[in-house]
């Protein structure tokens, strides 16, 4: 067997691109807020955009601490114009029908991007078509990928099973508190008011 | 203290062995008949234990009902929104026409469909109870026989009859999600009562039982430490009795080896002829004592043998006859010198050869002729030796001596009593004689009783058990 030397330059390449698939293991080991959803569009609206009018129905609509509006005072949004910011999939248990689901929608960080929401804007109160009223701190939705789902398992989820838009929760990806937690997949979201 | 008694063996010129004492009782007959306090106390405390584990088993069972319980404030909220939709749907149903819209009504005829979405979730269909389950359906039903009718009346929304009938069946629905919603609220407060009743009322017992169960393990800990105490002091009391017994024998041997020596030598020198009349007498007096003492030795050796069960028997076939003619002719010398009568009678019914231990029965016999003839001053000892009742053979010896009081007849067997003081001081004698007697008696299966009357005289029966030389089995190759 040949000897091989410990300084020659083939080995360092070898040690070298060890030491290199080690250290990217070790850092794909947590899950990172990219690596958890598909990307399935592009944003086509960019932050920064001007946000056109709605033309089909409205099933948004956004106040507050805003930094752009596309009506008096509020954006109101169509499903098209949700869709442009660009979705995603993500499959995730459905902690409610406690099953697999894949939910598309664009990433509330993006949507929140796209608003121009103020630096310091706190929580998201969101009211919902029967209501339901709840407040989710915005740091849940800036640090953690949420999505604005408005589909589920390729359908999408009209008002009888919690349409229009349900915000979906990285479950399989990161542990949470479900008896919090559960309470901001709030579903059948009618406007979301930025405090 | 109770000896162990052996049988003879039948077997002749063969040492029969004294039976080994009884074997331990195996562990679990010590234990559980070690007593019957103990086996009752087991028992109680073994259903007290089972009892306790079976109430312990209920009230596990009870804990998880009231997670059951516990569920109840969310899935009740289905029932609550469910009616708010309903009534909500409702209301636009009854604005007049003019305000009709249809899809106000769809999405508000949605919503109500999202609440009965919200009841089929696993959550809340696992935490009704059966009877609401039931009901759920029921409701589902009506929904949907609702559905289309809503589709009806959106198509011709000016239809009075369509609307009116949609009203009261969705008013009714309402109804019956409301009516839902307070069984379940009374099934969940009934259980809820129950639950805390019930606990308390468990959770008394569960103390009471354990409180009782503890009592009763002590009861039983401490009982069988005392049985097991007394038992380890038993042990101890035996194992003294042993070393007692141990040592008697070792000693009493070291003891007669330099006094059959005295003997010897004195006996030499009254043999020799040269001692004049008073050294003569000086050393028959040396030889009477010395003899006395040799026999007091072996008297405490035999005694100590039997108790310790090692006098070894030896059983032959013994011919009756010329056995007591030898203990005829050695108890004559001391009838003549005495002044007595001296009769002896075998009984023409006893076989001519008896099964026993020639060694033993002599000297019970010749115990009780010494104690016969030395108890007398004038008058006769008798020896009889006869059958007795089937399969026992007798030897009785009477003497008209002092006899014995009746208070005194229980304990002259014992070790070293005689009547009282004043008999060892004016008779001499160790009082080991009737022990040995009596001990050697029962050894083989036999007895001693006496008679007497006080100034009149006394009769010693002793009793052994028959066996005839022609009953014997089979004898050993020798």
């Amino acid at each position: 067997m040949k000897r091989v030397h410990l300084h020659s330059s083939r080995v360092k390449v070898l040690m070298l691109s060890l030491l290199l698939v080690t250290v990217a293991a070790c850092g794909s080991s947590a899950p990172t807020i990219k690596t958890v959803y598909t990307e399935v569009t592009k944003a086509a609206l960019k932050p920064g955009d001007k946000i056109p009018a709605p033309s089909g129905d409205v099933i948004l609509t956004v106040t507050g601490k805003i930094g752009t509006t596309n009506t008096d005072k509020a954006i109101q949004m169509d499903l098209k114009m949700i869709e442009s910011a660009g979705l995603v999939d993500y499959k995730v248990k459905d902690p409610f029908e406690k099953k697999d689901t894949i939910f598309r929608g664009p990433l509330m960080s993006n949507l929140l991007d796209l608003w121009q929401v103020a630096k310091d804007a706190t929580k998201l109160h969101i009211v919902a078509l029967n209501d339901y009223v709840v407040d989710v701190p915005i740091t849940e939705v800036q640090k953690y990928p949420v999505i604005f789902a408005l589909q589920q398992d390729g359908q999408y989820m009209p008002i009888s099973t919690r349409g229009p838009a349900m915000l979906v929760f990285p479950y399989n990806d990161f542990t949470f508190n479900e008896t919090v937690y559960n309470d901001y997949w709030a579903w059948q979201i009618k406007s979301i008011d930025i405090q | 203290m109770a000896t162990s008694e052996p049988t003879l063996n039948a077997a002749p010129g063969v040492d029969a062995p004294l039976a080994q004492p009884a074997p331990r009782p195996q562990f679990w007959r010590r234990l559980i008949f070690v007593s019957p306090q103990i086996t009752i106390l087991s028992v109680v405390a073994a259903v007290l234990l089972v009892a306790l584990i079976v109430l312990a088993g209920v009230v596990v069972a009870q804990m998880e009902a009231s997670a059951t319980v516990l569920t109840f404030n969310d899935t009740n909220r289905v029932f609550v929104q469910l009616q708010r939709e309903t009534l909500r749907l409702i209301a636009l149903v009854a604005q007049p026409i003019e305000s009709f819209k249809a899809q106000d009504i769809e999405v508000q005829s949605d919503l109500v469909e999202s609440r009965i979405g919200v009841m089929n979730f696993p959550d809340a269909q696992a935490s009704l109870p059966p009877q609401i389950q039931q009901r759920a359906q029921q409701l589902q039903t009506q929904w949907a026989a609702l559905k289309l009718e809503i589709e009806a009346w959106k198509a011709d929304p000016a239809s009075s009859t369509l609307r009116d009938t949609l009203r009261k069946d969705l008013t009714d629905f309402e109804f019956a999600a409301n009516d839902t919603e307070v069984n379940y609220t009374r099934i969940n407060t009934l259980a809820i009562t129950d639950f805390a009743q019930l606990n308390q009322k468990q959770l008394l017992s569960f103390a009471v039982g354990a409180v009782v169960l503890v009592l009763f393990m002590f009861v039983v800990a401490i009982s069988i430490y005392r049985v097991n105490q007394q038992r380890r002091e038993v042990e101890a009391v035996r194992e003294t009795n042993r070393l007692k017994d141990e040592f008697v024998a070792v000693v009493s041997h070291e003891l007669r080896t330099p006094l059959n020596a005295i003997i010897g030598f004195l006996g030499i020198m009254k043999m020799k002829g040269e001692l004049n009349e008073r050294d003569r007498h000086m050393v028959e007096r040396a030889q009477v004592n010395a003899t006395r003492l040799l026999s007091l030795i072996n008297d405490i050796l035999d005694i100590s043998k039997i108790e310790a069960g090692k006098f070894e028997f030896v059983v032959t076939a013994v011919p009756l006859r010329k056995l007591v003619a030898r203990w005829q002719s050695q108890m004559d010398v001391l009838a003549k010198q005495k002044g007595l009568d001296f009769q002896v009678h075998i009984d023409d019914g006893l076989p001519e050869s008896i099964y026993m231990d020639e060694e033993a029965v002599t000297k019970i016999s010749t115990n009780l002729l010494s104690n016969a003839f030395k108890f007398t001053e004038q008058g006769a000892v008798s020896l009889a030796v006869k059958p007795g009742n089937p399969d026992e053979w007798l030897i009785t010896v009477t003497d008209t001596g002092i006899g014995i009081p009746e208070d005194a007849r229980s304990h002259i067997f014992e070790s070293f009593r005689q009547v009282d003081g004043s008999t060892r001081r004016a008779y001499g004698g160790t009082g080991l004689g009737l022990s040995i007697v009596q001990r050697l008696c029962r050894a083989m299966g036999g007895d001693v009783q006496v008679e007497s009357t006080l100034g009149k005289g006394s009769t010693f029966t002793v009793r052994f058990p028959l066996k005839a030389s022609s009953q014997a089995p089979a004898m050993k190759a020798a």
